[in-house]
């Protein structure tokens, strides 16, 4: 009798042990075995880190010596950790045992510090060096772990704006147009009359919203990528799309409301998406663009940054 | 060489099956560098990658599931508490800037049924008032008017104090909306806060 081919059958699992596609993308997502240069974009991350956050002491510095009652204490306080932070800036990598830990104790006291007026990107920071101090012993996990606290950032300042509704009719952004904010970006897209009107509203307390245009579409575009772009950075198929999106996002933030500490810190997190390089590239071109806008604040003589 | 059920099992529990590489390749040995979960790092002598401490990756487990979950929840915890107390939107790290204007918070202040001007104010009780305008435009009405109504109770020599703040928000449909709250203040809890105020 004529045996035929064998054909290998294929190995399936029952369907109790397959997980849904979404599960899986949440596993491939927090994957710490999949990340051969993690150490390396780590090490990147922690440098702009330190940074980062000297470039933040150094902003609220600034601004506190300009209030009007500076208090002793308090300038002091932020004096000292800004001589920390910059001291581990500048140390060498032996020392990284007492930098890292010591940097998360300063950022997260200066946060506290500040409360209730201490801005998101604060707390963010603080979180980030936070969670490098931790998890530094496991360099893919600390990677996977960053990565999913940018989608949670990004998924919820989308939740936020959706809820609070003031983005669907264009009524957050017709109201600072018509206080003359984002005017130089965001006015460019309304026609000249529409800017007029906005502008007649001012001390009104109604009519502050958009009419039917390319502004309102972005303002639409916004709250839906926020909400959409994390959802699809789960997915391996869509993640370098979304993370994509992601910093086309922060840029445009960055371009219209000129958050750069935010932007710089969220673009230097959302870089984790890539490789080794890019996370290097991304994270020096950022402190190169702090050293740029303090540069101009000091020709300035702090009139502009 | 691994059976498939092995190979099947050992997948099932780790979610990466065990002869497959970095980059999904199958068909070869894997070949992690930072060494596989649970057990230690391919090179056992480099310290920064040890993750043999039981103890140690539980409470580092801990972290991460404790603290994603609190970045989930923490944003539409504090859009409740916005909508139901006036916290702020902007701070806190719920990630509700650029979801509001920040509009005027109004503050009047009525002394045994006499209405008195902020401009008339002690420097140190107008002082208070503006701290107390301070933090409420961060924290909303859960924040205390105590200390400054009772200075201003002190100064006016009135048996209670009531604080009216008024604050503005823009609604979703284009429309300033006033939010109220009356903070009243009796001369038993200043008694009481009698210390504070002194100083």
């Amino acid at each position: 009798m004529r045996e035929g081919p064998r054909y290998r059958r294929r190995v399936t699992t029952p369907s109790s042990e397959t997980p849904p596609w979404i599960v899986r993308g949440w596993r491939r997502a927090l994957d710490t075995d999949a990340e051969p240069d993690a150490r390396e974009k780590l090490a990147s991350l922690d440098r702009f880190v330190r940074w980062h956050l000297g470039a933040h002491a150094v902003a609220s510095l600034v601004f506190a010596l300009r209030e009007e009652v500076a208090r002793p204490l308090a300038l002091g306080a932020r004096g000292i950790g800004l001589a920390v932070l910059v001291l581990a800036a500048v140390a060498p990598r032996r020392a990284d045992s007492i930098a890292i830990p010591t940097v998360a104790l300063v950022a997260l006291a200066s946060a506290l510090a500040s409360w209730p007026t201490t801005s998101n990107h604060a707390f963010y920071g603080a979180f980030v060096a936070l969670a490098l101090a931790v998890l530094r012993s496991e360099p893919a996990l600390a990677t996977a772990y960053l990565r999913a606290t940018v989608l949670l950032v990004a998924f919820g300042a989308g939740l936020q704006k959706a809820l609070h509704g003031t983005w669907w009719r264009g009524s957050f952004l017709a109201w600072e147009l018509a206080h003359d904010r984002f005017v130089r970006t965001l006015g460019r897209l309304l026609s000249e009359s529409e800017l007029a009107r906005l502008r007649s509203l001012r001390g009104a307390r109604e009519g502050f919203v958009l009419s039917f245009g390319p502004l309102l579409g972005i303002a639409w575009a916004v709250v839906i990528g926020e909400l959409v772009l994390p959802l699809m950075a789960l997915v391996r198929r869509t993640r370098s799309f979304a993370a994509i999106g992601l910093f086309g996002l922060g840029l445009g933030f960055e371009l219209v409301a000129d958050e750069v500490l935010f932007g710089g810190l969220f673009a230097a997190v959302t870089s984790l998406f890539f490789g080794a390089n890019v996370v290097r590239a991304i994270t020096r071109a950022v402190l190169l663009i702090y050293v740029a806008r303090a540069a101009i604040f000091v020709a300035t003589g702090g009139l502009a940054w | 060489m691994v059976s498939e059920d092995e190979s099947r099992d050992e997948e099932a529990r780790d979610g990466v099956r065990p002869d497959t590489d970095t980059h999904g390749r199958r068909g070869q040995p894997p070949t992690v560098p930072l060494g596989r979960r649970g057990q230690p790092p391919t090179d056992p002598a480099d310290s920064e990658t040890r993750t043999d401490d039981p103890r140690g990756r539980r409470l580092r487990r801990a972290f991460v599931v404790l603290t994603l979950i609190g970045l989930a929840l923490w944003p539409p915890t504090q859009h409740v508490l916005h909508r139901a107390h006036a916290l702020g939107a902007w701070k806190h790290f719920g990630l509700g800037v650029y979801c509001r204007p920040k509009l005027d918070l109004r503050l009047e202040l009525v002394a045994d049924g006499r209405t008195i001007d902020l401009r008339r104010l002690r420097p140190e009780t107008h002082a208070a008032f503006a701290e107390l305008r301070a933090r409420t435009r961060e924290l909303g009405m859960l924040t205390s008017a105590d200390e400054a109504a009772c200075r201003l109770m002190r100064d006016e020599d009135a048996q209670v104090v009531e604080v009216r703040r008024t604050q503005d928000e823009l609604g979703a449909d284009g429309r300033v909306h006033p939010r109220h709250d009356v903070w009243r203040v009796e001369d038993e809890v200043c008694s009481q806060r009698a210390y504070a105020v002194s100083r």
